[in-house]
């Protein structure tokens, strides 16, 4: 399928796909703000990331079938190391098509939701904001250069605090959610340009491929060391790697559906992105002080994501808080995987990835479907919703039973890779880690889905009501992916094992 | 000790202004006052850029016959880096400041690398130690194309190359673009190597003291644009922040964040309460 889409766009666009990827929703950004209606907003924004999405699949055909393994775009024309490069390989074409493929099932979904949470007159604004926030993840994403990375990575920031303060209309508490965000999502990119600062002064170059010649000779020098130790906790904060993810929960439970929905799904998965592109294509694993950073950081607080945020799930009595804390424990299975430092580990971290992603954006769609048609989204607002709404339960169900990993779901094939890679590699106590804390997801998610299904409402809101089709569309197309990638996970395992292969051929040089 | 710590002190400046900032972020209640932390913090790494793009003795990048356009490649390659550059480079106040640029700046252009290709004569403890630098020394009584020979073989030397029995101590260094020759006296020659040809030209002073003025400090661009796109950034930053700060005043009465916390507790208990009555109700329904 992906490669009959390939051939029907012509082929002066595909030469330039990298570039448009970003510039189409970037454009569109400034028209959806001058739009008098919110219905134009809407369908701006559906067809810039349209566009971004043709253009990812165009990508990852391009880069399957490129001779090189990757595709180099130069920005204006200038040879890389002088000027910006795009640089598309495996890993990228993967994160890209998962942020606008989400990104594309987001803007449909905002239809009913954003006009029930957002005021009228701000909703093509609040468009706006979303695709500026879409390009920066799409940048980060798909850019080559380290400064560039810094500026579409706070392009995405500016937008999405914007976005979570948006939430302020629903419940006053998302207002010192989104600063919160803002003091902690500025100090991280700071800190990540520190980082690239001291890089710079080392190297003398900017350009991530070029950094990754440039660096091996320099692997004892304290300069690179204080650069990377910036970089890694500046980009930590980014992802909500677990002791730097106090701006997550609160941000997650208060802002719109919408923005929720997208940033569970897609901006912690980008800087986890560039965390892992800065890991092993930058610096590289043969980096000794990344090798003990990866043994005595990451992997201690992957775990300790996985235990502490699982315990503080169960805890939980809104639904949106919970699932944001087993957002935060699902990271730490993802930098878990990440820490192994092998092929197979860091592609388990990455099929966990997109799983997680695709899981989480069906979760909170059913939970804004609920927010929209039923009363809030406290567990107690959950009681017997299983007969009320029906649909939206058993989607919210199979992505429930995703989240634990139950066989036949993509959460058990992202569980099952991490597992073997653990055991490969030798870690057998935290392969046991894994499997305690899904113990600990069947709790969480076994609460909810025992109000659903198995306790009486409360109050007098007892008749069905129907979900709007723009909802229930997306939300079905979420939770039948993520089932089909636990029933059939070729193409997903397929594209994390290139991405992953990609990091450890060392193609960037 | 002293002296490494004066040669540095834009970075120490740097470095305390960074503290204060990120210490205002963290520990004030208000949230004006947090934003200002947060604009200080942004400003030292503004400052701790354009103190990266100070190089002493750098040209402008441009190319000449030869270089273009493999000269970046193959210079690197020759690993002609003495590494600890940004970190200490920019420090240095008179004669021994042109050392460690050579890294940053002018050796990304390539054109320095590939053609010049001499150089840093560090004689620092990391660039001794570091194995990739070329000294070129020579002691006081040579001429300076004596030098210019050896600065133009220093590519090929490995380490640490010294003529005459020349020892240098820390205060005399060369970089990449100039061969530095260094006496006991503190005359210092400098070799420009322009476009392949090695013009000599020389700066003394009577009184044997190098004046800072005749250092040829450059300012690399790069930095300075970098660093104009922070500002935007930071001043996007700021602005969202005022702005929510001003929804927050006016939706709760205060910009204090321990106010904040307080009244947002009295929510969560007060939802948490009216839960466990609801439940309450319908199970006392359910068992009646």
């Amino acid at each position: 399928m992906i490669d009959s889409i390939h051939e029907l766009v012509p082929a002066t666009w595909a030469v330039h796909a990298p570039a448009l990827l970003v510039v189409i929703p970037m454009l569109m950004a400034p028209i959806a703000a001058l739009m008098p209606a919110g219905r134009i907003g809407w369908m701006i924004s559906n067809f810039g990331v349209f566009c971004a999405l043709v253009m990812a699949i165009v990508l990852v055909v391009a880069v399957r079938d490129s001779e090189l393994g990757y595709i180099s775009y130069h920005m204006g024309g200038w040879q890389p190391p002088y000027g910006i490069e795009f640089r598309i390989d495996a890993l990228n074409s993967m994160v890209l098509l998962l942020v606008s493929g989400v990104g594309l099932l987001a803007s449909i979904f905002g239809w009913s939701s954003v006009k029930s949470e957002i005021n009228n007159a701000k909703i093509s604004l609040f468009y706006s904001a979303y695709l500026v926030c879409f390009t920066g993840l799409c940048g980060v994403a798909a850019t080559g250069d380290a400064f560039n990375l810094f500026v579409f990575l706070e392009i995405s920031s500016i937008a999405t605090y914007v976005l979570v303060a948006l939430g302020a209309g629903r419940d006053r508490r998302a207002l010192p959610a989104a600063i919160n965000y803002v003091l902690m999502g500025t100090i991280g990119a700071s800190f990540f340009v520190v980082g690239v600062g001291f890089l710079y002064a080392a190297t003398g170059t900017l350009n991530m491929a070029d950094l990754a010649a440039r660096l091996p000779d320099l692997a004892d020098n304290t300069v690179v060391m204080a650069g990377y130790a910036f970089i890694f906790v500046g980009l930590g904060i980014k992802a909500a790697m677990f002791p730097l993810h106090q701006w997550l929960p609160n941000a997650y439970t208060y802002s719109p559906s919408f923005v929720t929905m997208f940033l569970a799904a897609t901006a912690t998965k980008v800087a986890i992105y560039a965390l892992i592109r800065f890991l092993f294509t930058v610096f590289g694993i043969d980096f000794t002080f990344e090798g003990l950073s990866l043994l005595w950081v990451l992997m201690p607080m992957g775990l300790a994501a996985m235990v502490a945020c699982s315990f503080q799930a169960i805890f939980q009595t809104d639904v949106r808080r919970m699932l944001a804390y087993s957002s935060v424990a699902q990271v730490g299975y993802i930098l878990l995987g990440v820490s192994i430092g092998t092929a197979a580990g860091v592609s388990s971290g990455l099929l966990h990835l997109v799983n997680h992603a695709v899981i989480k954006g069906a979760l909170f769609m059913a939970v804004a479907g609920v927010l929209l048609v039923h009363s809030g989204a406290r567990l107690s607002d959950f009681r017997g919703l299983g007969r009320r709404a029906p649909l939206t339960m058993t989607a919210f169900a199979i992505a429930g039973l995703s989240l634990i990993g139950v066989p036949l779901t993509a959460g058990f094939q992202s569980k099952y890779a991490l597992v073997t890679a653990l055991l490969q590699n030798g870690w057998w106590w935290a392969a046991v880690v894994v499997v305690f804390t899904s113990f600990l997801a069947v709790i969480y998610v076994g609460r909810i889905l025992e109000a659903v299904f198995f306790q009486a409402p409360i109050g007098p809101d007892t008749e069905k009501k129907r979900l709007p089709v723009l909802v229930g569309v997306p939300l079905w197309a979420m939770a039948l992916t993520s089932s089909w990638i636990g029933v059939d996970g070729g193409f997903v395992i397929g594209l994390a094992n290139d991405a992953a292969a990609s990091l450890f051929t060392g193609d960037a040089q | 000790m002293l002296e490494f710590v004066l040669e540095r002190g834009n970075y120490w400046a740097i470095i305390g202004l960074m503290m204060i900032g990120l210490y205002m972020a963290f520990s004030s209640t208000n949230l004006i006052k947090r934003l200002i932390g947060l604009g200080t913090f942004q400003t030292s790494i503004i400052l701790f850029y354009i103190s990266l793009s100070r190089v002493s003795g750098g040209t402008a990048p441009i190319l000449f016959g030869g270089d273009y356009p493999g000269g970046h490649g193959g210079g690197h390659g020759d690993g002609h880096h003495d590494g600890h550059g940004g970190g200490h480079g920019n420090g240095h106040a008179d004669a021994h400041a042109a050392a460690h640029n050579g890294s940053h700046g002018a050796s990304h252009q390539g054109e320095h690398d590939a053609q010049v290709a001499a150089p840093m004569a560090g004689i620092d403890d990391h660039a001794a130690a570091d194995g990739h630098t070329e000294a070129a020394l020579a002691d006081g009584d040579n001429a300076s194309n004596h030098a210019s020979e050896h600065a133009a073989e220093a590519p090929g030397a490995d380490g640490y190359m010294s003529v005459d029995g020349a020892h240098a101590d820390d205060d005399h260094v060369g970089d990449s673009g100039y061969a530095h020759e260094a006496s006991d006296n503190h005359q210092v020659t400098e070799l420009h190597h322009d476009s392949g040809h090695a013009a000599v030209s020389s700066y003394e002073d009577p009184t044997g003291v190098v004046s800072p003025a005749l250092e040829n400090v450059y300012s690399n661009p790069l930095p300075h644009v970098l660093m104009l796109t922070a500002i935007v950034v930071g001043v996007a930053t700021l602005a969202v922040g005022l702005a929510v700060i001003v929804r927050i005043r006016e939706a709760y009465g205060t910009v204090e964040m321990d106010e904040i916390i307080d009244m947002d507790r009295q929510i969560s208990l007060a939802d948490d309460a009216a839960d466990a009555d609801k439940i309450n109700t319908v199970q006392g329904a359910l068992s009646a």
